[in-house]
């Protein structure tokens, strides 16, 4: 992977690039020492944890840009297909003076190389940290395929919210519409149990509820008569045990 | 970008929102609570959806080193959006998925004092 990412330095203005797992977990990267290993490392984490929030929305996701008032993250999606392998993400941190025609173009002709590189089951497991003295320079790209097996039906997603969840299931989900229910009561329900999940998960509660719907009803109407299969449902999600029962228990006395 | 970045999401609002090749609109703030919006689209969804991820990237911009996360524009074969973010406010525009998303950025750029 060291060969790809050092093509992408040809472009005038990128600063570093990076290849993280659907873990947050460093594959490779390559950058100005300013951004070491340390920090890189965190960087992952927090494009992780905005990757999983898009792609709830927008499973088809190609190509994410942050601007920011000196510099630019651009995010392109290393997930070939949906048989494809686990997911992976090519970060690329420039300056302002990014000329984005001629980054648009290298960041495709180095996300397809990543891509075939990932698929091969030559990429491995997350970096560890390089030893004292190691230039932030390095690269490393360990063999181990194992870790490139696919992943499991359900993959975790915001994971740093304390909640597990798979996407929505869809490619791009803009006009996705409401929830249908049989009646008002059973809306009331919906509604308390989004603001029950509110207390674990924050303003995703209610994007999770209606996941949990999808993947339990389908199209058909919400009725209270499957309260209990959908709260067992997103307890199953909820990591933290006590946050679990709570919520379990929270709901069950709502029904 | 002269514009102070509080003033931005009002500018956009005004004037690309209206532009006929917005699908979808939603305002909402930090927290993903949605106080506005319009179009073919769940907003609440997008709202909770962009508040999470806008924390995250604004996380990242400031540990780069490279101040506060002023927009980001996210493209595939179903999506053209563009995000705006503030210290309080999250503004995400969706395009009709066709048009490139430049076309955005542009009248963006052209509403910047």
């Amino acid at each position: 992977m060291e060969g790809i990412l050092q093509g992408l330095h040809a472009v005038e203005g990128v600063l570093g690039t990076l290849v993280v797992d659907g873990g947050g977990g460093l594959l490779s990267y390559k950058a100005h020492a300013v951004y070491d290993f340390g920090l890189l490392q965190q960087l992952g984490k927090r494009i992780v944890t905005a990757v999983d929030s898009i792609q709830l929305l927008h499973e088809d996701w190609d190509l994410l840009t942050a601007s920011f008032g000196d510099g630019k993250l651009l995010l392109k999606n290393l997930k070939a297909g949906d048989g494809a392998r686990r997911s992976a993400v090519l970060g690329v941190i420039a300056a302002n003076q990014l000329n984005a025609s001629f980054a648009g173009v290298a960041i495709r002709v180095a996300a397809g190389k990543l891509k075939a590189e990932l698929e091969s089951g030559r990429v491995s497991a997350p970096m560890s940290a390089p030893a004292t003295g190691q230039s932030s320079m390095a690269v490393a790209t360990q063999a181990n395929s194992q870790a490139w097996a696919a992943p499991p039906a359900s993959a975790p997603a915001v994971a740093s919210n304390g909640l597990s969840w798979s996407g929505l299931g869809g490619s791009s989900r803009v006009a996705a519409s409401g929830v249908s229910v049989v009646d008002p009561e059973s809306a009331a329900f919906l509604t308390s149990c989004s603001k029950a999940l509110a207390h674990s998960v924050g303003p995703m509660a209610k994007v999770f509820v209606k996941e949990a719907l999808r993947k339990l009803f389908g199209d058909h109407p919400f009725t209270l008569a499957n309260a209990d299969a959908l709260i067992n449902e997103i307890t199953t999600h909820i990591e933290d045990p006590a946050e679990a029962a709570a919520f379990n228990k929270a709901m069950k006395t709502r029904r | 970008m002269g514009a102070p970045t509080q003033s931005l999401v009002q500018l956009a609002k005004q004037h690309v929102v209206p532009l006929p090749e917005v699908l979808a609109w939603t305002l909402s703030d930090v927290s993903g609570a949605v106080t506005d919006g319009g179009g073919d689209l769940d907003g609440e969804s997008a709202a909770a959806v962009w508040a999470v991820a806008a924390g995250a990237l604004g996380a990242a911009g400031e540990q780069l080193g490279m101040g506060v996360l002023q927009r980001a524009t996210l493209v595939g074969p179903g999506t053209t959006c563009l995000v705006i973010a503030t210290e309080d406010e999250v503004l995400t525009v969706y395009g009709r998925p066709p048009k490139p998303l430049a076309f955005f950025e542009k009248k963006l750029e052209a509403i910047l004092p």
